[in-house]
């Protein structure tokens, strides 16, 4: 991060030190910020699988009476004849703040009921024995998760968290990120084959053909991205849809329409994405390889304990991951897409599993083409572009493209807005009323 | 232990010992193997539904045992299912619990006497951490026995010798 190179250089940190520190550093940040995220999500994925299916989900792991506990711990110890200044101080602060600390409580308890499950979840798989069986092939075993989760997590490398908050930016970022995410594919293989088992294998080949099919239609997408931005870079993506270029313009500067969706192109290329990214992460409706009514668990079948919440944990970052792309390529960049992951889960809980054949049909004879005609298309726009520029001059065709854009934004926006607040059907109202009838409350008489 | 003090008031805590944190973290997070053989299973699958909803206690089915901490044996244990379910135990990793669901698993159940094939309650092959009766037990009866392994959990101790 050049900004943290700066710092550094003015605190007088020169030379080697100030290379590695600032490398080093940002790296960590955002390894733990996104893996505490990661875990989050998971608590999130809980929640919405409990909404979805009208149920309660998590409660009992509170952030609860933390707080409230602390300060009386602390008032009692503070009241105790053998206490100390500190001691006596800290009762003090604690029994002036009591008030503010319940209510803290509770509010957390309120907005977020057992927040906690998932550092209970994974402070139980470390405690967990760790099973090798005999008859695996002991260093690839162990090593699998670690190369899924080096996958995942090294993709976070190039995201552009905000202007000036990045670990690196690559003049070769998409491409970095194309090439280090498809690595997953050779962990999770490994982990197939060096368990032995033949679920964990067939699941390992599964996961294998599927990563390597929609590798294809991300690619595509990837590559129109490119084309309609002129740079590689992550952060160059992002410049280039908030308008931020010398000279711009007032039309030409930061706005909705800016951002790569509102292009036609893109915007068949959004769903093709988001498609792919789904099948990339293993996530139902595609999620084959982990099929529990075949395959048991597939390729992690024979992991416990902690190399299973690594698996976990990457395919919750690949979540994140994949998102933050689709973001930076779509929707302008500089978020963190939670929406997206919250839309992943939606489809996780809504949508059942795809058989084989399906999945490699709406690949090959789908996506692709579909992916193929918007790439051609971008490809031949360009050249008109570069035709007419010379005609009509850069200025003229800068204003021009702008209109297109704005009305092709405004044309799907509307149809939002439309779609939003169009009459209802008889059938859709019924349904309507059918999802809004107050659920059986949990336990109630039969 | 100053500030790191055991409270256990109601049933969150997080000021605590260091003992009491990794109990907590186990009994809240008690992933049950999806396993069952009779009627009993379709109780244990009515318990894990939305009206009874054991996730509200951090419950998760997992399919392979690899990565289940509990075992419900629901339902009628055959002998030659009993070296099955034995297996079954054993590729759990440590540590791990039994719940024995319903009479037959307790004992044979409606089975008792004259059947031929019928083991005699699963704790001839594997250890029973809480026996629940019924034929079937209601959820609510199951969510008791998990509540009774809760508690049971919570007065294991790891880092300290007992006494
Ligand atoms: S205890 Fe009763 S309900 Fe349960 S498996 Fe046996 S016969 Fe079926």
């Amino acid at each position: 991060m050049p900004t943290l190179y700066q710092a550094l250089n003015s605190w007088g940190v020169h030379g080697w030190p100030a290379d590695v520190l600032a490398v080093v550093v940002p790296c960590l940040i955002v390894v733990v910020v996104v893996l505490t995220i990661v875990g989050f999500s998971t608590y999130v994925e809980r929640k919405v699988a409990a909404d979805i299916q009208r149920r309660i989900g998590p409660n009992q792991c509170n952030v609860g009476p933390f707080f409230g506990e602390f300060a009386r711990v602390a008032v009692r110890n503070g009241a105790s004849p053998n206490a100390g200044f500190s001691g006596r101080a800290m009762a003090a602060v604690c029994k002036a703040l009591l008030p503010l600390l319940n209510a803290a409580d509770r509010i957390l308890s309120r907005l977020a009921p057992g927040v906690l499950i998932f550092m209970a979840d994974g402070l139980k798989l470390i405690l967990k024995e760790d099973i090798i069986p005999d008859a695996t092939d002991k260093p690839l075993f162990r090593a699998a998760p670690y190369v899924v989760l080096a996958s995942a997590v090294g993709a976070l490398a190039v995201l552009p968290y905000s202007d000036a908050w990045y670990v690196a930016d690559f003049n070769i970022g998409v491409f970095y990120i194309a090439a280090i995410t498809s690595l997953e594919v050779l962990g999770i293989l490994m982990a197939g084959w060096a368990s032995n088992n033949k679920w964990a294998l067939l699941g390992g080949m599964r996961s294998a053909a599927q990563i390597v099919s929609y590798e294809v239609p991300v690619g595509l997408a990837l590559a129109t991205g490119i084309l309609i931005c002129g740079t590689m870079s992550m952060q160059g993506m992002t410049y280039d849809q908030l308008g931020l270029r010398p000279g711009s313009t007032w039309y030409s500067d930061g706005w909705l329409w800016q951002w790569n969706i509102f292009h036609p192109a893109m915007f068949v290329l959004a769903p093709v994405y988001f498609l792919a990214a789904l099948a990339e992460c293993n996530r139902t409706p595609f999620d084959i390889p982990e099929a529990e009514s075949e395959l048991v668990s597939g390729y992690h079948i024979e992991y416990s304990g902690m190399r299973f919440a690594i698996f976990f944990m990457a395919e919750y970052t690949m979540m994140c991951v994949t998102s933050a792309i689709a973001v930076t390529l779509f929707l302008g960049g500089w978020s963190t897409g939670i929406g997206l992951i919250l839309l992943m889960m939606w489809i996780r809980w809504t949508l059942p599993r795809f058989r084989v054949d399906q999945m490699m049909t709406l690949c090959w004879k789908k996506l692709i083409p579909v992916g193929v005609a918007c790439f051609l298309a971008v490809c031949v726009w360009l050249i008109v572009r570069m035709v007419c520029a010379n005609r009509i001059g850069e200025v003229a065709l800068e204003r021009t493209t702008f209109w297109l854009r704005a009305c092709f934004a405004g044309v799907v926006l509307g149809w939002l807005v439309w779609y939003f607040r169009r009459p209802l059907t008889p059938a859709e109202q019924a349904q309507r009323e059918l999802i809004a009838r107050p659920s059986v409350p949990s336990g109630a008489p039969l | 232990m100053g500030v790191l003090q055991h409270f256990f008031e109601h049933d969150n805590v997080v000021c605590t010992n260091v003992d009491t944190l990794l109990n907590l973290s186990k009994e809240n997070s008690l992933w049950y193997l999806l396993f069952a053989t009779a009627c009993c299973g379709i109780e244990l699958m009515q318990t894990g539904a939305s009206r009874f909803d054991v996730d509200r206690f951090g419950m998760i089915p997992r399919s392979t045992p690899r990565q289940a901490d509990l075992m419900i044996v629901a339902g009628t244990i055959t002998h030659k299912m009993a070296s099955r379910v034995k297996r079954l135990y054993e590729q759990m990793p440590e540590p791990k619990w039994v719940i024995s669901m319903g009479s037959c698993a307790n004992a044979g159940g409606p089975f008792c006497k004259y059947s031929y094939s019928v083991l005699r309650g699963i704790d001839k092959y594997i250890p029973v951490d809480v026996y629940i009766p019924g034929c079937p037990p209601r959820p609510e009866a199951l969510i008791e026995g998990v509540f009774k392994l809760r508690e049971k959990i919570h007065r294991e101790t790891v880092l300290r010798k007992e006494g």
